[in-house]
């Protein structure tokens, strides 16, 4: 093995391969940054331009676009409230608050050193473990991932602060609209009111732009006008890197969202946004009585950043060891593949060691780069905090249309957002929490496919489909047991209040 | 944990449910192979959402302690509106008369909504900010962006990186 790593240090360690992984970082930042273009699409406008390339250099470039656009989606995050990729939705929650505190420094350096720190955590674990990693993949059948995504959703309690009936329920309208579209199983229209714009569903990034930003849009416009407390601070605003004792704190939970992070990588079909709702709301419980998340604690920020970049090193493992892509990212690298004749699989470890074990290098030495161009683009966007608000609320506006468009080509699509936002805006008035929706929305069609496949296995029996292996058993009693404990003690809260 | 506004909140949801459910139970079974069925997810979370939509009802209906402050205001409800037309107008006339002349009114509209009436400003923040967008989707990230009748123009003068 280490014989191999050395064969991919030599690769990644030459100027042309260390030049393209730092283009590629900034390039994928940048992509990250503008919502609508997430990694992937990054990653795709990229793509013919290795055709000239050595297939593992533009592999290596293209893994740098992929962790420089899972990072680059918490800035706009933090900064604007508008997730820039699906994956840093979660990083609004408590990213945005402390933005409207007037320390957008500290989230913003919070998220990118989580970022690194779970990516660098991702690659090392790869580096040691990708084989055996893979043939975890493999285990995960139709009963584990309903499972899996069941444990996930169980998590909605957790995200109903002052009600968890309010945080079930809302993860239920997120799976319900998640089922809107054609049936995948049979072709059946659901729920589609008879427009044909419905067929494909809603999409992700029209959902997340309604609910996050076009929301956080209409209650700073409201604000403008009635002049209430929850308006952006008019103090200038502390742009300070994080104190080492702030840091220090984060560590212990780095860790658990890294390695979080890097198994859901490895699952394919998974995903950085369902990594990091995963992290978000298990810290969130872990650390329940320290308070704070959703107004600004650095923990919300740290958990979804670091698992959803450590992710980026997990998702290469189904796609190097078992020629499976377990994204749309790794798709497009498989594509880059393909272009140059390589095949993806076991005998690649065995044959040409040095492509993935280069890559392995270089995604370790691509979150080294993240750090100074993420420092750089920081130092940059923190202008925006300069900008009044009214000029703000505009412009967020048309960009979050502009890249709603950009990402899915459709008018309808404009329409939806608005819908989400103003779905948004009520929600706000009743308290019921955005992210529950989300966290709905990404799970339940995993949720949902997974569980039909496990019945047509089990040939329709439930008990089977749920109880056949003894990991989906684990899994689902961990879940219901997570839903009674946040039950209860919501109920006694509730008590204690009245 | 209840407040007096879930009692509609909650009734509001149990209709959200039935609708749902009743949806659900059209749709008809294509396959005997696949035992769940399009309905089955969608039925048992309609049961969830008529459910948990029941408990907000009830314990909204109990909760004696009014809210200190009303649920939304006039003022609010006005700027939302507006926003929200602007918008409506915005992608009703996007396609028509393409992004380029689209996007500065819309910017436009929300300032003034927002309160901004210095009219040379309106208009310079307008025509760079669509300037900005337009360059960074149009040109550099090659997205395909509706130009409406400018369309050839733009497509003759306008590089593409």
């Amino acid at each position: 093995m280490f014989q191999s790593i050395l064969e991919g240090v030599k690769t990644v360690f030459t100027p042309q391969a260390l030049l393209l992984i730092a283009f590629g970082v900034a390039w994928g930042t940048i992509g990250g940054m503008i919502p609508g273009i997430n990694a992937t699409i990054a990653m795709a406008l990229l793509l013919p331009f290795t055709y000239s390339m050595n297939h593992t250099v533009a592999v290596m470039m293209l893994a740098g676009v992929y962790c420089g656009g899972e990072y680059g989606g918490s800035i706009p995050a933090v900064l604007i409230g508008t997730p820039g990729t699906n994956a840093a939705a979660c990083t609004v929650i408590d990213g945005y608050p402390l933005m409207k505190k007037g320390k957008p420094g500290l989230g913003l350096y919070t998220s990118l050193i989580a970022s690194c720190f779970g990516g660098l955590f991702g690659a090392l674990v790869l580096l040691f473990t990708a084989v055996p990693l893979a043939k975890v993949a493999l285990a995960f059948g139709p009963a584990e991932y309903f499972a899996l995504a069941f444990l996930g959703l169980s998590m909605v309690c957790s995200l109903g602060e002052k009600n968890v009936f309010k945080g079930i329920l809302a993860g239920f309208i997120g799976i319900l609209m998640s089922t809107i579209g054609f049936d995948s199983f049979t072709g059946a229209k659901r729920y589609t009111l008879g427009l044909r714009d419905l067929n494909n569903g809603i999409s992700m990034v029209a959902l997340m732009m309604g609910l996050y930003a076009i929301t956080e849009m209409f209650e700073q416009a409201q604000v403008i006008h009635t002049g209430s407390d929850l308006q952006l601070t008019d103090e200038k605003p502390d742009m300070s890197f994080p104190k080492w004792k702030e840091i220090k704190r984060l560590i212990p939970q780095l860790f658990g969202c890294s390695a979080m992070g890097t198994v859901i990588g490895v699952m394919p079909g998974a995903g950085a946004t369902a990594a990091s709702f995963l992290a978000y709301t298990s810290v969130k419980q872990i650390y329940a009585k320290e308070g704070g998340f959703g107004e600004g604690n650095t923990r919300g920020i740290a958990a979804p950043e670091s698992a959803n970049n450590a992710v980026t090193g997990g998702a290469m493992v189904p796609l190097l060891a078992l020629g499976i892509p377990g994204s749309n990212s790794t798709a497009i690298m498989l594509a880059a593949f393909s272009i140059h004749n390589v095949h993806c699989g076991p005998l690649l470890f065995q044959n040409s060691p040095e492509i993935p074990y280069g890559i392995f290098i270089a995604l370790f030495v691509a979150n080294f780069f993240m750090f100074f161009v993420g420092f750089l683009c920081i130092k940059a966007a923190m202008r925006i905090v300069l900008i009044p608000k009214p000029v703000m609320i505009s412009i967020v506006i048309a960009l979050v249309f502009t890249g709603t468009y950009a990402y899915s080509g459709e008018i309808f699509s404009l329409y939806v957002a608005l819908a989400c936002g103003l779905i948004g805006v009520i929600m706000r008035k009743f308290e019921i929490p955005s992210a529950a929706i989300v966290l709905g929305f990404v799970l339940g069609s995993i949720m949902e496919a997974n569980l039909r496949r496990a019945l047509i296995i089990s040939l329709g029996s439930y008990w089977k489909a749920f109880t056949n292996s003894a990991l989906s058993s684990i899994l689902l009693i961990i879940s219901i047991a997570s839903i009674v404990m946040a039950l209860v003690n919501n109920i006694r809260k509730g008590k204690s209040l009245i | 944990m209840f407040d007096r506004t879930d009692r509609y909140l909650g009734l509001g949801f149990v209709l959200l449910g039935g609708i749902c459910f009743y949806s659900a139970t059209t749709w008809p079974m294509y396959f005997a192979s696949d035992p769940a069925g399009p309905g089955a997810i969608p039925k048992i979370l309609s049961v969830g959402i008529i459910l948990l939509g029941l408990i907000l009802s009830v314990g909204g209906f109990f909760q004696k302690k009014k809210a200190e402050k009303p649920l939304v205001t006039v003022v609010e409800l006005r700027v939302i509106g507006l926003l929200s037309a602007a918008c409506i107008v915005y992608i009703l006339i996007l396609p028509l008369i393409g992004y380029l002349l689209a996007t500065p009114l819309l910017i436009a509209a929300i300032l003034v909504i927002c309160g901004s009436r210095n009219v040379k400003q309106i208009v310079l923040i307008s025509l760079i900010g669509t300037l900005v967008l337009f360059l960074l989707f149009y040109s550099l990230l090659r997205v395909n962006l509706p130009l409406g009748f400018m369309r050839k123009f733009i497509n003759s003068f306008m590089p593409r990186l």
